[in-house]
């Protein structure tokens, strides 16, 4: 039990841009369930990336059982004896169970043939072992997800993996399925497996890890033993320092409401949402990723059905079926994706900022282009875009020049609730303060602002009031005075807040 | 129906549906793996004109059939460095590739036109080849006779073997197929290789087992054709077989009728086939998108 397994000293990885890992280290030994948390965007990811091959390291170096090893790919971190279970899985959809379980490596039959008897055999052997009742032939792609992800642990388990490292393994699992995991993972300790376990939700690590790494902001805060250490301890850890004033947030006089929402529920991933939003006030929502809070967000939008629950704006009930209506009804949407979603990206910033108003800039069928080009003139003025011309292509900004534009395009809506999810994701420290303070304009405006986030940070440093969405459900609403970081990561995590 | 006008569409069935045979199982192997092939035409030409130029040369139409299959497989590999290699959109580079090779192959082509050669000979079955209404099918050349079997052998290596499964994985997801040891560039290099090979086969069958004679431009759209067969089968090599003895026997058919002098016109008559193709792509094409492979026409970066 005490032989080291798997050391990683002093891992150093930096993006452009970002520096990602600094110094950073872990140790794992055999027979061990190691813990590794931290806050998104903390590092957890990247690291087990290096380790898995995927990307190379700028600094350090990673010793399995004591000797340095230096992993190229994901076929070397397999010989190695490492298997990681991505939170996105890798699988083929096409092909059956079996075929994915023993991708690379099948049973062989000469000449080059797959000996499919003895694989299909196998597969079902292990798969019973396991207590699933999964038919091998099945294709992937018929199977839910939290099927799938047995499947990917069987393959791990097949492969007489030393280490495995699971990311989010239960974010899909029922918990009855959950529980067999942990069935799992306590009989790969017993077998000397070394087993890194990444989650959010961090009651988990209470359950079945023996001792846990916190990250944060691409440093190592340190390696507690799980039996010493509580819930709250731990959640000290991840968040840690004090909120610097990054966040330009000023108070604004609150107006009538103008978003209402009452009982929103859309099956599987939302239920009886309700919350208001009154002119001039930025209210969040946090939560962990798959909460369901961008959802909500979407579903206002008309981006996907509501089940149940209605919508008022401005105290008058709407119906909001696709996005158009949603615009037309001066609903604005920032997407978490806005490369995708957000922005044309090869065409101008003149192009995108007037896409959705060209209507109103149009005589018979030609646009006026002095009407056009004074309008743009001024988007770019009022929101201090980093641009040279109108005519600069947006894929060349920079991310915050880019989420600048999106919000112009809202702005040229007339929009009076703009919805923003993950507003600063992918942009850099400076650039935030930016959207933050473009928020606040906003705000000062008579906008109301829902901002749905991961980060914590900008959750209690831009929001007058905070809701946080736990598996669907909002468990919490803090005012913004009583918020905290412990509060509401608690509550992200499934506890539920009295007093709500 | 009299028993010459069953047994001229029976053996023109088989005598135009095996070039698109071969054709199309060259094209579910690199689909397959995920690459679209549009130059198919073009391959299948320099499949014909250099088979046809061996034999004119060497006098021997298994040395033809031989150069043909090469010619087409190294043809392919032009294909492989562009989309592979260079990372180049699938489709506008077989259509580059597939006029590269209609002019390539009217220009070695072009001291042979109206030559004439006795080509693959017919290889009788006895006691079959004099049978009424099949017989045709047992006076054919050994191409034709190769031609369901190699269907056959293409199942099998796309869905028995190691190299098949990871091919398939390859054309479904290559990211997966990485991390589980495989080079997607390597195997699709190796897909179309394979996949020139045939349509090369496919040309020789046209320009020395069939018309024994070289034309510019004499596959006259059937390597589009056998794309359409891709399709229309699901990229399943064993449900070509059907799609192409259909369009062979349509082409069987209207020469019929053209030569019985049916009362319609020709030119109506010449687009039966493609009239037929595309009917059935029609019928068939919608609602059975899930059975293309998942990353077909994608181009594979590697990961970062």
């Amino acid at each position: 039990m005490d032989a080291t397994l798997l050391e990683m000293r002093g891992i150093s990885k930096s993006f452009p841009g970002v520096r990602a890992l600094q110094d950073v280290s872990l140790e794992v030994l055999a027979g061990e369930v190691h813990a590794l948390v931290g806050e998104n965007g903390a590092g957890k990811s990247t690291l087990m990336r290096i380790l898995g091959g995927i990307y190379p390291r700028d600094a350090g170096e990673i010793l399995l059982r004591g000797s340095r090893v230096e992993i190229g790919s994901p076929t070397q971190a397999r010989q190695l004896g490492i298997t990681i279970i991505h939170q996105e899985l890798n699988q083929v959809p096409a092909l059956s169970v079996a075929e994915n379980i023993f991708l690379g490596r099948e049973p062989r039959r000469p000449p080059g043939l797959v000996n499919w008897d003895q694989m299909y055999a196998r597969a079902g052997r292990l798969l019973a072992g396991l207590g699933l009742s999964i038919d091998p032939r099945r294709r992937v792609g018929t199977l839910t997800v939290a099927e799938q992800q047995l499947v990917e642990i069987a393959k791990a388990l097949s492969a007489d993996a030393e280490l495995v490292v699971m990311d989010e393994p239960t974010a899909a699992l029922t918990v009855e399925e959950t529980e067999r995991l942990f069935r799992f993972i306590r009989d790969l300790r017993a077998r000397g497996v070394g087993i890194i376990y990444i989650t959010h939700r961090l009651e988990e690590i209470f359950k079945i890890a023996d001792r846990v790494t916190v990250l944060r902001d691409g440093q190592r805060v340190g390696t507690y033993t799980v039996a010493e250490l509580t819930m709250d301890e731990l959640i000290r850890l991840m968040v840690g320092r004090q909120l610097t004033e990054k966040f330009p947030k000023e108070d604004v006089p609150l107006g009538s409401p103008v978003l209402d929402v009452r009982g929103l529920t859309r099956q599987g991933l939302f239920r009886d949402i309700s919350f208001v939003v009154h002119r001039g006030e930025i209210l969040g929502i946090a939560g962990l990723i798959g909460s369901g809070k961008a959802e909500v967000a979407h579903a206002i939008f008309g981006a996907g059905p509501l089940d149940a629950g209605e919508i008022l704006l401005d105290g008058q009930r709407v119906i909001i079926r696709s996005p158009a209506d949603a615009i037309a009804l001066g609903i604005g949407l920032v997407t978490e994706d806005r490369k995708r979603l957000g922005l044309v990206l090869p065409m101008s910033v003149r192009a995108n900022i007037t896409l959705p108003v060209l209507r109103r800039l149009r005589t018979a069928f030609v646009v006026r282009r002095a009407d056009e080009t004074a309008l743009i003139r001024q988007a770019i003025h009022d929101l201090d875009m980093a641009v040279t011309s109108p005519e600069q292509i947006v894929r060349n900004l920079s991310g915050g020049t880019q989420q600048k534009v999106v919000v112009s395009k809202w702005l040229q809506t007339r929009a009076r609730v703009l919805l923003m999810v993950e507003p600063t994701r992918g942009i850099d420290v400076g650039a935030k303060v930016e959207i933050y303070r473009l928020m606040t304009a906003l705000a000062r405006r008579g906008v109301g602002i829902v901002m749905v986030s991961s980060e914590m940070e900008e959750v209690l440093g831009m929001s007058d009031r905070i809701l946080v969405m736990h598996e669907g459900v909002i468990t919490a609403e803090f005012p913004r005075a009583q918020a905290t970081q412990e509060a509401i990561m608690a509550s992200a995590a499934g506890r539920v807040h009295r007093g709500v | 129906m009299s028993v010459p006008f069953v047994e001229s569409v029976l053996l023109g069935a088989i005598l135009s549906g095996m070039p698109v045979l071969y054709a199309a199982l060259g094209e579910v192997i690199v689909e397959r793996a995920g690459v679209v092939n549009l130059g198919l035409e073009g391959v299948m030409l320099m499949g014909a004109v250099t088979s046809f130029a061996s034999t004119v040369r060497t006098g021997s139409a298994a040395l033809g059939v031989l150069a043909g299959a090469t010619a087409g497989g190294l043809f392919n590999l032009i294909l492989a460095l562009l989309v592979v290699t260079r990372q180049a959109n699938q489709l506008a580079s077989g259509l580059a590739l597939m006029f590269f090779g209609a002019g390539v192959s009217a220009l070695l082509g072009a001291p042979y036109i109206g030559s004439r050669i006795a080509g693959l000979n017919p290889l009788q079955i006895p006691g079959l080849a004099h049978l009424p209404y099949l017989g045709p099918l047992f006076r054919s050349d050994i191409l034709a006779y190769l031609a369901i079997p190699a269907a056959a052998l293409v199942w099998w290596g796309l869905f028995r073997t190691r190299w098949g499964l990871s091919l398939r994985a390859v054309g479904e997801n290559p990211a997966a197929a990485y991390a589980a040891g495989y080079s997607p560039p390597a195997i699709q290099y190796q897909a179309l290789f394979l996949a020139g090979l045939f349509g090369g086969i496919a040309g020789a069958d046209l320009s020395i087992g069939i018309v024994k004679t070289w034309a510019e431009w004499m596959t006259a759209g059937r390597g589009f054709i056998a794309v359409a067969l891709v399709i229309f089968s699901r990229w399943h090599p064993l449900r070509i077989v059907w799609g192409a003895v259909l369009f062979g026997g349509a082409v069987a058919l209207q020469l019929q009728f053209q030569a019985r002098g049916a009362p319609v016109s020709p030119f109506l008559l010449d687009t039966l086939p493609y009239l037929l193709s595309l009917g059935v792509l029609l019928v068939w094409a919608g609602g059975r998108r899930h059975a293309a492979p998942a990353s077909l026409g994608r181009v594979f970066e590697g990961t970062k």
